[in-house]
């Protein structure tokens, strides 16, 4: 999908189209989750701090995320993609792999079509315009022999763009570009890359032999894999159906915050926006992680295993308290308080979708799954804000309310 | 003190007290084992305890040769590494207590180390003085039992205990003692073994008895099993369990006063808090009864398991009636797919489709001796029971699999 929480926002908001939008946290602490074109122009880019994305683009509409209606929207567009060949995987919210090759003869163009590409550039024509008619948004579609070559072509012609890179086109395609477009290579590696002259995947194709040793010995096994992807190979499979990996929430706070009863509100709120989203995937989690950043940027993780997995609050939060009352006890301030935190953010993983019944399924359990699929239903109704738990009141600081 | 010991009857039970005992505890005495050496008429014994405040063990050895009776009370680990480390070419090992020091001699080596006072070392519970009504804590229930049929319970139910307590009272088994009847229950919420045995008529009896025996004790007991058809005289208390392995047959064993002494005194606290309503649990409504050879069933589920992972454990299992097969199919993602084929020796009722964990099917298959296996099914959302004559019987919870 093409700036996909900013399309979709100048979709359902008029006065937003054609003018620079950001997606993410308003508060100018918060990080670009999404930028229009029109903002893209400027230098902003989604992951960037808010701060910096609103210095390089004053002009820009700042609208907070509405990821209830990202991730509904998601979904729809998933089911296009199902509706032309079972063998869909998602790999983010707003971004999918799909293996035609079953379904090829299906889609048969009537022109000669040996290799199959005429009906693939059908197929991706059809997603394209059902995308478009049925959620007015746009998206880029990238048809290749492979999973590495099609991710490349689809971001060839964004937005709204469709590209076909035919397996003996792939080595010209690939020649000019960055080093970077290889998968795995990361500003970090693109650097050691560029140390020893390589900028293009061409040149790494070409590298001599004193070249390519001192790139193993930097790199080791990942040079042969980027070497293959030179090539335009790549024979990772199509994973239909592969499972969500984790679903998480965090949230940067307006100012570096150490009330541990504010800290345990937040972290309520988001354990039941978590909560709600994995039971909308009618998956459960057995792991609970934590973020924590404090104000001089150190981040720490903690994790916890559930006895058995979960998707109620009501397991959940407990856990998570825990984790966060334990870091807490480790780095009071005096003067009372825990060290102020800049960022924090709940994720579950360890996702399944099996659930092992228990034998003596407690009145307890059934009264939280009840009072969640209550809460569900209101929020479906009259969004997020509707109805929360009592404890995640107090989440933002007495004086927010006189800023707003 | 000053013992001549066997060096492997004496390294074997020091290795089975050890086990008891924590590697690191708040008070160094508490991570020591008590050896106690004395005359008894003719024969010389040393007696070997262990505990960790809830376990405790004594093991009595007699191929020693008392040189001067004494308390050691010493490093329970490091005396285990010690034995094992002296040599093997002399059959004996000689301890030997100095002042604060206990020395250890073999034929080639010598170790010393520093011992604690015997005074620091808790008292154990009095096994003798529970039996006769003299401890403080008088026994509410005393009985024999063969030790390889108690034993064979054990190990029917305890590999289904939950290794933490949750609102129920199952990190242990349910130990209930009524008249002749012995049954013992272990869950651990997911599935639930039951096993029964007869017991002897006790010498002691208040009604029926009732106990949770933590899974630790439990777990102990097989290895103190030397001859299965000897005895083991269980005692109850308000607050603990007594195993005591006599090395008596069962079929001679006559309670009362003349009761020999001892080889192996196992005492566990019980574990405080109530077992689930577990009868209510057992469902007595399958209506689809399958006859499956033991060996078939647990070759099967092994493979299944193969292909499943922490995220994906159900095997999905297709009882069919006409074919009388049993397929399993498992799907572990991004890993790979099974499917295995299983024949069924009977079948009565229609087809059905129900997910398990193989891992709750192959733990207690493992426990069973028997050819064939009786399993009870309803529906893909209710409990399946495998049935073993009418003493063994084990519910299991299906897993919810997407359509």
């Amino acid at each position: 999908m093409d700036a996909f929480f900013a399309s979709v926002e100048q979709r359902d908001d008029p006065s937003l189209r054609g003018k620079p939008v950001l997606v993410g946290g308003t508060s100018g602490r918060g990080v670009v989750t999404a930028a229009s074109y029109e903002a893209r122009k400027f230098g902003c880019r989604s992951a960037m701090p808010m701060a910096q994305a609103m210095r390089l683009c004053p002009q820009a509409l700042i609208v907070k995320g509405r990821h209830g209606v990202y991730s509904a929207v998601s979904r729809q567009v998933m089911t296009i993609l199902e509706s032309f060949s079972p063998d869909v995987q998602p790999v983010s919210i707003d971004e999918a792999y799909l293996d035609c090759s079953g379904v090829l003869r299906h889609h048969a163009t009537g022109q000669p079509d040996a290799d199959g590409f005429g009906a693939g550039q059908l197929i991706a024509e059809q997603i394209r315009r059902r995308v478009r008619a049925e959620l007015g948004l746009t998206c880029s579609v990238g048809v290749a022999g492979n999973k590495f070559v099609a991710k490349v072509a689809s971001d060839l012609n964004k937005p709204d763009g469709l590209c076909v890179i035919r397996p003996e086109e792939a080595r010209d395609v690939l020649g000019p570009l960055p080093i970077g477009v290889l998968r795995g290579v990361g500003p970090h590696a693109a650097e050691k890359f560029t140390a020893l002259g390589i900028r293009t995947v061409a040149e790494l194709r070409e590298a001599d032999a004193a070249t390519l040793l001192a790139l193993t010995s930097q790199f080791g096994d990942q040079l042969d894999a980027w070497q293959r992807m030179c090539h335009g190979h790549d024979d990772r499979r199509v994973h239909a159906g592969e499972a969500q990996k984790s679903i998480g929430k965090e949230q940067t706070f307006r100012q570096d915050d150490g009330d541990l009863g504010r800290l345990l509100a937040v972290l309520m709120k988001q354990a039941e926006h978590v909560c709600r989203e994995l039971r909308e995937a009618k998956l459960l989690c057995r792991t609970v992680t934590i973020k924590i950043r404090t104000g001089d940027f150190l981040t720490v993780t903690r994790s916890c295993t559930l006895d058995r997995p979960a998707s109620s609050v009501a397991d959940v939060f407990p856990v998570a308290e825990r984790l966060l009352r334990e870091w807490g006890a480790g780095n009071r301030v005096p003067g009372g308080g825990v060290l102020p935190l800049r960022l924090l953010g709940i994720s579950l993983h360890q996702l399944t979708d099996q659930q092992q019944l228990d034998l003596f399924a407690a009145k307890a359990d059934e009264r939280h799954d009840k009072l969640d699929a209550v809460s569900d239903a209101i929020v479906a109704k009259f969004g997020s804000g509707a109805i929360s738990r009592l404890r995640s009141l107090g989440a933002s600081r007495p004086d927010d309310s006189n800023r707003r | 003190m000053k013992v001549i010991c066997e060096r492997a009857a004496l390294l074997d039970a020091v290795n089975q007290v050890a086990a008891v005992v924590p590697q690191r505890s708040p008070s160094p005495a508490l991570s020591c084992l008590k050896l106690a050496a004395s005359r008894q008429g003719n024969y010389g014994q040393l007696v070997i305890s262990g505990s960790d405040a809830e376990t405790s063990l004594q093991l009595t050895i007699m191929q020693v040769d008392i040189g001067e009776p004494g308390v050691a009370v010493v490093p329970a680990h490091k005396l285990a590494q010690i034995l094992s480390a002296v040599d093997q070419s002399d059959p004996t090992v000689t301890l030997e207590l100095d002042g604060e020091t206990c020395r250890i001699k073999g034929a080639r080596s010598r170790f010393t180390i520093y011992t604690f006072p015997a005074a620091d070392f808790p008292p154990l519970p009095d096994f003798a003085a529970t039996v006769s009504g003299a401890a403080p804590q008088p026994a509410r229930a005393v009985f024999a039992h063969q030790a390889g049929a108690l034993k064979r319970v054990i190990e029917r139910t305890e590999f289904a205990s939950a290794r933490e307590t949750s609102r129920y009272a199952i990190n242990g088994v349910l130990f209930k003692r009524d008249g002749k009847k012995l049954e013992m229950v272990a869950t651990d919420g997911r599935r639930l073994a039951l096993c029964r045995s007869s017991v002897k008529a006790g010498d002691k009896e208040e009604g029926p008895t009732q106990c949770i025996v933590p899974k630790k004790a439990l777990s102990l007991f097989g290895k103190l099993v030397k001859d299965p058809l000897s005895t083991v005289q269980v005692a109850i208390t308000d607050n603990r369990a007594f195993f005591a392995m006599l090395d008596v047959p069962a079929e001679d064993f006559k309670p009362g006063k003349t009761a020999p002494q001892p080889r192996a005194v196992l005492s566990s606290l019980l574990v405080e808090g109530s077992f689930p309503p577990y009868e209510d649990v057992i469902p007595k409504d399958g209506d689809r009864k399958i006859t499956i050879l033991t060996e078939e069933l647990a070759r099967a589920v092994r493979q299944a398991s193969v292909l499943t992972n922490e995220e994906s454990r159900g095997v999905r299992m297709a009882f069919g009636a006409r074919s009388k097969t049993l397929k399993l199919s498992s799907r572990a993602p991004e890993m790979g797919e099974s499917e295995i084929e299983c024949s069924l020796a009977d079948f009565i009722g229609d087809d059905i489709e129900i997910s398990f964990n193989p891992q709750f099917i192959a733990e207690a298959l493992r426990t069973l001796d028997e050819s064939e296996v009786l399993l009870e099914l309803k529906q893909p959302n209710r409990p399946g029971v495998f049935k073993v004559g009418t003493d063994f019987l084990y519910v299991v919870m299906p897993v919810n699999l997407p359509a």
